[in-house]
């Protein structure tokens, strides 16, 4: 056997552990090449008999898929469009079709597939109306899973041995669910990011995810032996038997660090030097607070609630918001919970309402406050529902995206006309609720010493800071590699945050990406953040991180990297630093 | 269709999205159900009601005249549970 090559690849980290195990390359490009035959009489029988099989197949890959789902608690919308999927492989107008095609065409099942689809196809996109038009997708979805079955590309990809590492261009929702979770031991991607599906559905199911590994897909052959790492986002292709030898050592390690971790979240962080670091948790759906909870978080730092208008299609009623924050507020309570009031893009809200806005650039557009602002009689009912819901736990209201002062007194005017109709129809709630900003438009942290003055508490939502003050827009392959989180002006815009919080008497939270990520904890805290709010899985990590620093340190830390002036320059001394302080979390990295 | 014996009646479809894909998934399942043959017309347009992709393509917007055709041994039940799905908005 031919000595094999030994590549490194390098990728986003989007889901942390190491796994060693064979490359199982599922191609998930769509199929442009098939076989198009006629077939003599006798070969009909076999042609439908195929066909069958393909359909059959394809019921049984989504149905796993579906308990797939269901055992994880995935959001179930993706389950609902699994459902279709199921119904359309039952479906009379193509199933039948096909095999009326095979039958008196005498033509093989791909292309009588290819003809029913497309008949399928074209009527769907004849129809005048946009929303029942864009369902063509599920079709091709459809119809190319039972392309690939029948072409046979499919069944080598999904019966996976034990030890399987799946690499693939990418992953649908339906492609991950559809991977038997004992088999497989990590996802590697050619793209994606780490709030990409792969990493979401890989996060769930608690296994390491590399993406945006460019071309891992055609680089690795099925077979080849692979070291995954989610930790450091690398990939080794044909590992040497050091190699393999030195990450084994790595992945017991990782585990029993994570043991370690889940065992002391609960406790509480205090510095070095004494200081106790209040580290709570972020939520987007009800269901998820137990778990945010479990994983050790004091209270929640950001609650948010787009789940509510985009689970339905009519506008949830003031009833619905109130059981949603009661069940969570009251689960939570002592701990606080802070509500974000909506923080939807004009083009999401209104497409659920079957209303149409266009918009030239949506994220600079019509959302969150905005729109609040505009639909007020929307933004009051859900003010209502916070309000009863914080008769019920200690509760607290967050407005997202102000960018100046007008907005937050036009808020807050609504608020306490809110609060008076209630008062009148002598509904209970806690009246003296606090009123917090996101500070995350580079304007809001600009006058943060203005904006101090009228509010309970900041937030800094870094994920937004970020891409407005660097002027990039995360989601654009071209320029994500400008989003950087220590980039000094974003330190600085932080920093004067921070300070004019604290002139004010106010405290400040951090609840982006940054708060989560431990190689940023010296830093936050060194510049004066009183509590974090992070995911689930990142609490004992940031709890750890913060019991192994002192704040006099992380002080003399700050004002070193003031001095300097590039994010990476910045990167590599905290790398350094990380590694004297906590080598233990950070060795793996 | 036995079109002597055959049960019919007029809806109108009532909500937002209309016949969407979540709402012709869930007339084709209750469709299903039942043994009966199965048609939805608008128009000049027929689609099988066990068809979700049937359904789809006579693009049954909200506001839109349906007939639902029903011929079978379980008529009864099956016009009634339809029409009653349809009425309610496919539980939206």
């Amino acid at each position: 056997m031919p000595q094999q090559q030994v590549h490194i690849l390098h990728g986003v980290p989007a889901s942390a552990g190491i796994a060693i195990g064979q490359a199982v390359v599922i191609d998930t490009k769509k199929i442009e090449r098939y076989p198009k035959l006629r077939v003599s009489e006798d070969r009909v029988e076999d042609e439908l008999g195929r066909f069958e099989h393909a359909v059959q197949l394809s019921q049984k890959q989504i149905t796993e898929a579906i308990h797939t789902l269901e055992a994880h608690q995935v959001i179930r919308e993706h389950i609902l469009i699994l459902e279709t999927h199921l119904l359309m492989l039952k479906d009379p107008a193509l199933v039948d079709r096909v095999k009326q095609l095979i039958t008196e065409d005498y033509i093989n099942a791909e292309w009588a597939l290819k003809i029913a689809l497309r008949e399928i196809e074209e009527a769907i996109e004849a129809i005048d109306d946009e929303y029942i038009r864009s369902r063509v997708t599920d079709t091709s979805f459809v119809g190319e899973r039972l392309l690939r079955n029948l072409v046979g590309k499919t069944t080598s990809g999904f019966h996976l041995a034990e030890n399987s590492i799946v690499v693939a261009h990418d992953l649908s929702p339906a492609d991950t669910a559809m991977l038997n979770k004992g088999m497989v031991l990590g996802f590697a991607t050619d793209v994606g990011g780490i709030t990409s599906h792969t990493a979401i559905i890989a996060h769930s199911l608690e296994i390491p995810a590399v993406v945006g590994l460019e071309n891992a897909s055609s680089l690795v052959n099925p077979g080849d032996n692979l070291i995954l790492d989610g930790i450091s986002g690398v990939v080794i292709v044909n590992p040497s038997e050091s190699q393999v030898l030195e990450y084994q050592t790595r992945a017991r390690s990782y585990l029993s660090l994570e043991l370690k971790l889940k065992e002391k979240a609960k406790e509480p962080a205090i510095t070095k030097d004494g200081k106790y670091i209040k580290v709570k948790g972020n939520l987007e759906f009800k269901e998820e607070v137990r778990t945010v909870l479990d994983h050790g978080a004091e209270g929640v730092g950001l609650y948010r609630t787009e789940f509510l208008y985009l689970v339905r299609k009519e506008i949830p009623s003031e009833q619905d918001h109130f059981e949603a924050y009661k069940s969570v507020v009251e689960t939570v309570s002592p701990f606080n919970t802070v509500i974000r009031t909506l923080d939807l893009g004009g083009d999401k809200f209104y497409s659920a309402l079957s209303r149409t806005i266009n918009e030239r650039n949506p994220v600079m557009g019509l959302r969150a406050i905005r729109l609040c602002l505009k639909e007020t009689d929307i933004f009051r009912t859900q003010l209502r529902g916070i309000l009863r819901a914080s008769h019920y736990g200690n509760t607290s209201i967050m407005f997202p995206m102000i960018s100046g002062i007008e907005e937050l007194e036009r808020a807050k005017e609504i608020l306490e006309e809110t609060k008076k109709s209630l008062s009148i129809e002598g509904i209970p709630f806690d009246e003296n609720i606090r009123v917090g900003i996101m500070v995350e438009v580079p304007s809001a942290a600009v006058i943060a010493d203005l904006l101090a003055k009228e509010v309970d508490f900041f937030s800094l939502g870094t994920n937004d800071l970020i891409q407005y003050s660097l002027a990039i827009d995360r989601g654009n392959e071209y320029v994500n590699y400008l989003y950087e989180p220590l980039h000094p002006a974003v330190l600085r815009l932080i920093q004067f945050t921070v300070d004019a919080a604290h002139n004010a008497g106010i405290p400040v939270s951090m609840c982006g990406e940054m708060a989560g990520r431990e190689i940023y904890t010296p830093i936050l805290l060194g510049m004066g953040i009183d509590s974090l709010s992070a995911n689930a899985f990142a609490i004992s990590h940031v709890k750890e991180m913060a019991r192994k620093i002192s704040i006099d340190n992380c002080k003399s830390i700050v004002s070193h990297i003031f001095e300097m002036k590039t994010a990476s320059e910045i990167y590599e001394f905290m790398s350094r630093e990380i590694m004297e302080k906590a080598r233990d979390i950070f060795e793996l990295a | 269709m036995d079109y002597a014996a055959m049960k019919e009646e007029n809806v109108t479809i009532p909500n937002k999205l209309g016949l969407h894909a979540r709402a012709a998934a869930l007339f084709t399942k209750e469709a299903s159900a039942f043994s009966s043959r199965i048609e939805v017309i608008k128009n000049n347009m027929k689609a099988n009601g066990k068809s979700i992709m049937e359904l789809l393509t006579i693009a049954g917007v909200q506001g839109s005249q349906i007939v639902i055709r029903v011929d079978g041994d379980d008529e009864d039940q099956a016009i009634a549970a339809l029409v009653t799905l349809v009425k309610n908005g496919f539980g939206e």
